[in-house]
């Protein structure tokens, strides 16, 4: 690996940074954490101009996005005059955090279902911007502070809806698993988020063996810390939510079940007159009994009727032909 | 500028040609036509060889195209986003032009200064994105692709996943070399689905040589025969115009 330049100068705008340490790399750029005006920032060189450029022109969309899931903010757009030629660049704020699968893993277990409301709230402020995230998976999303919230990076893969998505995944894509084409919309990333949701509860990627569904079903059932969110997640990879916040409340509901879990599904959280938890579980378990007497009792009532019918025939029988 | 077709031969091999005339002739005269040429290597079981990988790259650089040597499970990655990124390129460098006819010489998107680039590069991904596409694609089917067939269908099933994702008309000609009688066989004429395509590998059994200069040579007769005539008249905006 080539040490990394000492000092970056843009060439249309002129500032300089200097570089402090490489933060990372992709199939895109190389990231360093550089130093400029006594602050830290992150700057990205993109191997080809093109790409780069059309990763800040959504990041210069998102600038104004509000809510609880971050992204970089953009500092500075420029090209940097390098030994091997011009390249382009550009400044946003470093993002610390640990990588949401890890952190799941290792200490977040409870946290994840809240992450994933994070992550679901802010996709659908996305759709609604009218991108897709695209090449989405836990290598994008840290989890950074205390309290932990999420944040993004890499605005690569984002798309126009109604467009083919730029950048993907296999393991997280909607084309790959058979399920769907590349067309950008909510659906595309809501497909992604399934199969990522799995891969942090169960610490690593699924891989598509046979038949996708059964595949998806099968790892889902292995997954005890995923029970309560089956019937969302199923819904979210058979492309049944139309937009992020349904799945939302689908979770947020699946969420509060998992909390008071004697509580019936439909029932809002905060709806007035509603019995406390305890007393419908004491409540629940005669009735389950009760039904199955209920049930017992039908056979036996059926088993007497229809033998005392066939008694009545064959008696009927035995008369015509006496 | 009207929206005209973007034109394309994807040659996926695993081999040296050995037969014929050099394939990066046929593909020079490809270019000539607004044809790109994107060449995959496969490099499963060695047959490729620093000479087949040479050739690859020789083939893409005279046909204006991109080339990649990638293993068979890369194959449906690859071939999609060579695809596109030649789609990107082609219009690319047809914009790069207009900018120098414009702008003088050196004037290229990548010389202007961020806030004018960043609109060209809209302009670009819109094209790309809404453009008429026509891939012939040409497939080598000589004794040694025989484990490569499957991951070939599959990587085909996926590019016209990924290129039926887009706004714009995809159409495919396929084809596969060495033919019985000739360099090579045409299984599909212009069509905008692939499903003769599993169809056509099921049936065929990879054997022979590999003629692929001959089999460029004819793929690319039968592309420059079914395109509308005034695409001569006028050579250098004949992407755009053509259809106007
Ligand atoms: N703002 C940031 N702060 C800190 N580290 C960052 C930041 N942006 C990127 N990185 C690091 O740099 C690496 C490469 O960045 P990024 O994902 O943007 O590149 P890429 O070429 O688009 O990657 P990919 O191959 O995933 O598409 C990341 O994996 C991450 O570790």
């Amino acid at each position: 690996m080539p040490n990394p330049p000492l000092v970056i100068r843009g060439k249309w705008r002129g500032k300089e940074y200097r570089v402090l340490r490489e933060l990372g790399r992709g199939t895109g750029g190389i990231v360093y954490e550089v130093s400029h005006a006594q602050r830290n920032f992150a700057l990205k060189v993109g191997h080809d101009s093109f790409t780069l450029t059309s990763e800040i022109n959504v990041l210069k969309l998102l600038q104004k996005a509000e809510g609880t899931v971050l992204g970089p903010s953009l500092y500075d757009v420029d090209d940097w005059v390098s030994p091997s030629g011009v390249r382009s660049f550009y400044v946003m704020n470093v993002i610390k955090g640990v990588p949401v699968h890890h952190y799941v893993r290792n200490q977040g277990e409870e946290w994840l279902p809240v992450l994933v409301m994070q992550l679901l709230g802010f996709l659908d402020q996305l759709h609604k911007r009218g991108y897709v995230f695209g090449d989405l998976k836990p290598e994008h999303l840290l989890v950074t502070g205390s309290p932990p919230r999420l944040v993004w990076f890499d605005a690569g893969g984002m798309t126009p809806i109604g467009r083919a998505v730029k950048e993907y995944t296999e393991l997280y894509d909607r084309g790959y698993w058979q399920m769907g084409d590349r067309r950008a919309n909510p659906e595309y990333d809501l497909f992604s988020t399934s199969l990522m949701i799995l891969h942090m509860a169960q610490g690593k990627p699924v891989t598509l063996q046979q038949d996708p569904l059964t595949t998806f079903i099968h790892q889902m059932e292995r997954t005890p810390l995923l029970t309560p969110y089956r019937t969302v997640l199923k819904n979210a990879f058979l492309g049944r939510y139309p937009s992020a916040q349904a799945m939302k409340k689908d979770w947020f509901i699946a969420w509060q079940k998992d909390r008071f879990p004697g509580k019936t599904r439909r029932a809002p959280f905060s709806q007035p007159g509603n019995t406390s938890p305890s007393r419908r579980t004491t409540a629940n378990k005669p009735k389950k009994g009760w039904r199955l007497l209920v049930k017992v009792f039908k056979i036996i009532l059926f088993l007497i009727l229809s033998s005392f019918l066939s008694l009545l025939a064959a008696l009927y029988l035995i008369y015509q032909v006496l | 500028m009207s929206t005209g077709t973007l034109r394309q031969i994807l040659l996926i091999t695993d081999g040296c040609s050995n037969e014929g005339r050099e394939p990066a002739l046929a593909a020079a005269v490809a270019r000539e036509h607004n044809i790109t040429v994107n060449v995959i290597g496969i490099l499963d079981h060695g047959e490729l060889g620093e000479h087949g990988i040479e050739e690859v790259e020789r083939i893409a650089q005279a046909g204006g195209g991109i080339h990649q040597v990638v293993y068979a499970r890369d194959l449906s990655k690859t071939v999609q986003m060579v695809t596109r990124q030649a789609m990107t390129q082609t219009i690319q460098q047809v914009v790069n032009k207009e900018l120098t006819h414009i702008l003088g010489p050196e004037q290229m998107i990548d010389a202007l200064p961020p806030e004018k680039r960043s609109k060209v590069v809209e302009v670009v991904e819109n094209l790309s994105e809404t453009m008429a596409l026509e891939v012939l694609i040409l497939v080598d089917t000589s004794a040694s692709m025989k484990s490569k067939i499957g991951a070939v269908v599959q990587a085909l099933r996926d590019l016209k996943l990924s290129l039926g994702s887009r706004i714009g008309e995809n159409r495919f000609s396929l084809w596969t070399f060495p033919g019985r009688k000739s360099a090579a066989h045409k299984h599909m004429d212009w069509s905008t689905d692939l499903t003769a395509l599993e169809r056509a590998f099921s049936r065929l059994s990879p054997q022979g040589t590999t003629p692929t200069g001959p089999a460029l040579e004819e793929a690319l007769s039968y592309m420059v025969g079914s395109l509308p005539e005034n695409l001569f008249a006028d050579d250098d905006e004949g992407m755009f115009t053509s259809y106007a």
